[in-house]
């Protein structure tokens, strides 16, 4: 028996209880049996699944966490972006001094600068373009737009896309 | 002295001189080699070239980057990223008889990257692409008989 089963990060009440499975190796068959009870007492919840799909059920909960994760991260980025914007205006209308410029960047750096890095996972591309076109209709982005609004370093994101044999352009 | 024309590639140097239509800033960023930087996008057709070179002249950013004295970058849209953090004094300029844009120097390390070609060499890749399909085919053809 495998206990704690544990392989999404959920909130903690998500967790009525104890989660148990039984691996295929022990049970003999290509299906895994679940077993939900509250706190030991008695068994709620109980269902079985094949391991294709327990597999797909996996990649699908990973999909939704990760594109919920990107999500997060693009309106961070947005808000980031847009005080820079506002910053950067107010300087160049001499509104704030360059004194009072260098500070703003200095005390709160997480206001305004964009941590960019080299993608790590290049599944990422394929949730960032589903997350973009459902954006599509505001409008489009260009590949700097996208780095940036998901911290990815522009040059990796168009090694992903070279890779891809996309042709050069937008 | 070399021209890039295509996506991706790029330039580095200690101070460039960039004119273009429309330099606009883009965004603050924390890049993993430059460090603090900030971002300006160049569009509607522009170039950037290298006026002073690296000390020692060695690629910091990318391998394939072009680092020589008069090198550039010439598109129709293009990423300047600069360790200058206050903001780049934009001027109008005299580009040629006709046509006026903007101009603006980095005074230290920049690094510039092509984001959208010229549309005129899009074409020519995706005609040249075609070309070797249709070839592909009457190869396939010549074949058979």
């Amino acid at each position: 028996m495998n206990s704690d089963l544990v392989i999404i990060d959920e909130p903690q009440s998500f967790y009525l209880g104890e989660i148990t499975a039984s691996a295929p190796e022990t049970t003999g068959s290509s299906a895994i049996e679940f077993k939900i009870s509250v706190n030991n007492m008695q068994e709620i919840f109980a269902f079985t699944v094949n391991v294709s799909e327990f597999k797909e059920i996996i990649r699908f909960t990973y999909y939704k966490s990760r594109k919920n994760e990107l999500q997060i991260l693009a309106i961070k980025n947005l808000i980031k972006i847009s005080n820079s914007l506002q910053l950067n205006l107010q300087f160049s209308e001499k509104t704030i001094s360059d004194q009072e410029f260098e500070e703003a960047l200095e005390k709160n750096p997480e206001h305004y600068i964009v941590d960019v890095r080299p993608i790590e996972d290049e599944g990422d591309v394929i949730i960032i373009g589903d997350i973009l076109q459902e954006v599509a209709p505001v409008g489009e982005l260009e590949s700097d737009q996208v780095a940036n609004i998901f911290s990815i370093e522009h040059d990796s994101l168009l090694k992903v896309f070279q890779h891809g044999k996309m042709l050069p352009g937008r | 002295m070399a021209r890039c024309y295509l996506v991706g590639e790029s330039i580095e140097g200690l101070a460039t001189e960039i004119f273009a239509k429309k330099i606009v800033f883009n965004a603050y960023l924390n890049h993993p080699i430059i460090g603090r930087s900030s971002q300006y996008k160049c569009e509607r057709d522009g170039y950037a070239e290298i006026s002073k070179e690296l000390d020692p002249k060695k690629h910091r950013v990318k391998e394939t980057s072009l680092l020589n004295i008069g090198d550039c970058i010439e598109s129709e849209k293009f990423i300047i990223l600069t360790l200058e953090i206050s903001r780049l004094d934009v001027s109008k300029s005299t580009f040629s008889g006709r046509h006026n844009c903007n101009h603006t120097k980095t005074h230290k390390f920049t690094f510039g990257a092509i984001t959208v070609p010229f549309s005129h060499i899009i074409s020519a890749i995706i005609n040249k692409a075609e070309q070797r399909k249709i070839t592909g085919k009457e190869w396939t053809q010549k074949l058979k008989r």
